[in-house]
């Protein structure tokens, strides 16, 4: 079993869910008890099949975290040496994918995006007057969004399901993505409300979100100049990884979350965390980029066979 | 949801009266109810429930905590209705939380005095017992939330599998004994006891069950009443301001007995076939 070795220039947890890096991965997560964590590190071992070891380790705060130690510091394998990752993928492979649209009747328009375990639905509702006549905009539609997490959608139970800062971001994210390629100049003075619910959570929300609420509004009718995509890829164990689900999210290595627009060939969305040299940087955008693409002719399908549908209905 | 003119209400309410709704359905007739089980993998257990254009997910979580000082021998139970705003506009932000708290308090009424026993819950007597968390969520709506609802806790908690505890060795005094949580072995919740709810909603002078949006907008008052199977009642709620007469009351109170006999019996058997397809995917 490794020692943990400090790292000085380890910052501190990402958010409340960092230290809890196999929570999702694992039924029943590790319990706040110190008792369990070795069994919980053994159980680690064999299902992962890397070398994990917990000691007493001063570095942790003793509030929040649930297990003394954090795992970015310890060596693991997010890519085996015969280059699977965690789940069996490997680097440059997506999860795969699952698109479905209308499912939620009374919304003008909806989606519901599966991006592997991740699970994600959104409503759109509008064009419609605008509820708050202070907003209104006389040239142009609002458009509003919010982003909620379901209480059973991560390992651990969630208490609070919106307001808290992580979901006003990305919200904010979601609106601005989704603002620059809907043409609002076309409904002024009303509204669009994008609202997208969470229902499990494994990595890739955010990119989620937004292929999810691209295929709402699409629904819906609204006109946009081309349909967003989004995809996020990491580095870890130097390789690029595409599509990071939880654990490999949860690792502290960098993660670069891209948004285009594809025929247009433009990025609208690119947000990183940690710190990658430039060269290697170039390349992960690349694969997200890439993964983006990916998406953008699934969804082109499924938008497609919907027409189809709607067609056949008509009795065209 | 756009109102509706006087024209669409009288429509609705001669309906009702002629016992034929504006969907084709009777009076007492349920709509179509689909269940999907072990929807949410990381839960416990969880169903998937729709009504209509109603469609709500429930998902039951087991933590283990330390049963409250005033009763040591029961585990604790809480049930959290969250409605999103896919469901409606109105619902972002805080607007959603004065039903949510509506139709958490009246599942909590319904379903805990008698649906499951705390008792079986219970690890250590004093010590640590199961907290279960029940989660819903409100995806879509179209009216009869709380039906929907009641039936998507029951599902979800035939569902659930509640890991096998062992406890490791015999601590005395305040310490915290050592639970081992079984990865394989499971407990499942005997739900033949859990009751159904049933709402009915008075329009003019005749009761509907299952009511859709529309004509939820109609109602004079609605009885919610939670049934077991044995017509035991096991919860009761009153919506609405208007007066009822108490024979009334009563009356709709045997209705309901006998609506909830068919809608158990449909419900269990749509339960064992989704459970039944899970297996099989």
């Amino acid at each position: 079993m490794m020692q943990v070795r400090p790292n000085l220039d380890y910052e501190g947890p990402k958010s409340h869910q960092h230290h809890r890096a196999f929570v999702f991965g694992f039924e029943y997560g590790f319990l706040k008890e110190k008792l369990d964590q070795k069994e919980a590190a053994k159980r680690a071992n064999e299902q992962l099949g890397f070398v994990f070891d917990i000691g007493p380790n001063p570095w942790s705060k003793p509030a929040t975290s649930s297990f003394g130690c954090k795992p970015s510091l310890v060596k693991m394998e997010y890519v085996s040496p015969e280059g699977l990752r965690l789940d069996g993928r490997r680097p440059m492979e997506m999860r795969q994918i699952r698109a479905e649209i209308g499912t939620v009747a009374r919304a003008d328009g909806s989606a519901v995006f599966e991006m592997g375990n991740t699970k994600v639905i959104a409503a759109v509702y509008g064009p419609r007057e605008v509820q708050n006549r202070s907003q209104q905009i006389s040239d142009q539609a609002l458009v509003r969004c919010e982003y909620s997490m379901a209480n059973f959608s991560t390992g651990d139970r969630m208490r609070k399901p919106k307001g808290d800062r992580r979901s006003t971001e990305i919200s904010l994210v979601i609106r601005q993505t989704m603002e620059a390629c809907i043409l609002t100049h076309l409904m002024p003075r009303s509204q669009i409300d994008i609202f997208v619910q969470v229902l499990q959570a494994d990595g890739g929300t955010r990119s989620a979100c937004i292929n999810a609420a691209t295929l709402a509004l699409a629904d819906a009718g609204i006109p946009m100049r081309d349909i967003v995509t989004s995809c996020s890829a990491g580095y870890l164990n130097s390789t690029p990884l595409l599509d990071l689900n939880y654990i490999e999210d949860s690792a502290g290595g960098p993660d670069v979350t891209v948004g285009i627009l594809p025929k247009l060939d433009k990025v609208t969305l690119l947000q990183m965390d940690a710190k990658l040299p430039l060269d290697i940087f170039e390349n992960v955008m690349g694969l997200a980029t890439e993964g983006c693409k990916a998406v953008a002719n699934y969804i082109r399908e499924v938008l497609l066979e919907n027409t189809k549908q709607l067609e056949y209905r008509r009795g065209l | 949801m756009v109102g509706l003119s006087v024209g669409e209400k009288h429509f609705i309410q001669g309906g009702i009266a002629q016992d034929l709704r504006s969907d084709g359905r009777k009076r007492l007739t349920y709509r179509p109810i689909y269940v999907e089980t072990g929807v949410i993998p990381q839960a416990h257990g969880s169903a998937r429930i729709r009504l209509g254009a109603t469609d709500v997910i429930a998902s039951v979580k087991a933590e283990l905590g330390k049963p409250s000082a005033l009763q040591p021998d029961k585990g604790k139970i809480a049930i959290y209705v969250d409605c999103s705003p896919t469901a409606a506009p109105m619902f972002e932000g805080r607007g959603g939380e004065e039903l949510s708290t509506e139709l958490s308090v009246a599942l909590q009424r319904c379903l805990l005095g008698s649906g499951i026993d705390p008792s079986s819950l219970v690890i250590v007597e004093g010590k640590v017992c199961w907290d279960l968390y029940i989660d819903g969520l409100v995806i879509s709506s179209d009216g009869n939330l709380l039906d929907a609802l009641g039936a998507a806790i029951k599902a979800a908690l035939s569902n659930t599998g509640i890991p096998k505890v062992n406890v490791a060795s015999e601590t005395s005094g305040d310490e915290q004994p050592e639970v081992n949580i079984s990865d394989e072995e499971f407990l499942q919740f005997d739900t033949s006891g859990i009751p159904v709810i049933v709402t009915l909603t008075k329009v003019g002078r005749h009761y509907i069950v299952d009511a859709t949006s529309e004509e939820e907008s109609q109602i004079s008052s609605a009885i919610s009443i939670s049934i077991n199977r044995k017509g035991h009642i096991c919860g009761l709620t009153k919506r609405g301001g208007a007066g009822l007469d108490p024979s009334i009351i009563l009356d709709m109170i045997s209705v309901a007995k006998h609506v909830s006999e068919q809608l158990i019996n449909k419900l269990d058997s749509e339960i064992a076939a989704a459970e039944a397809n899970e297996e099989e995917s």
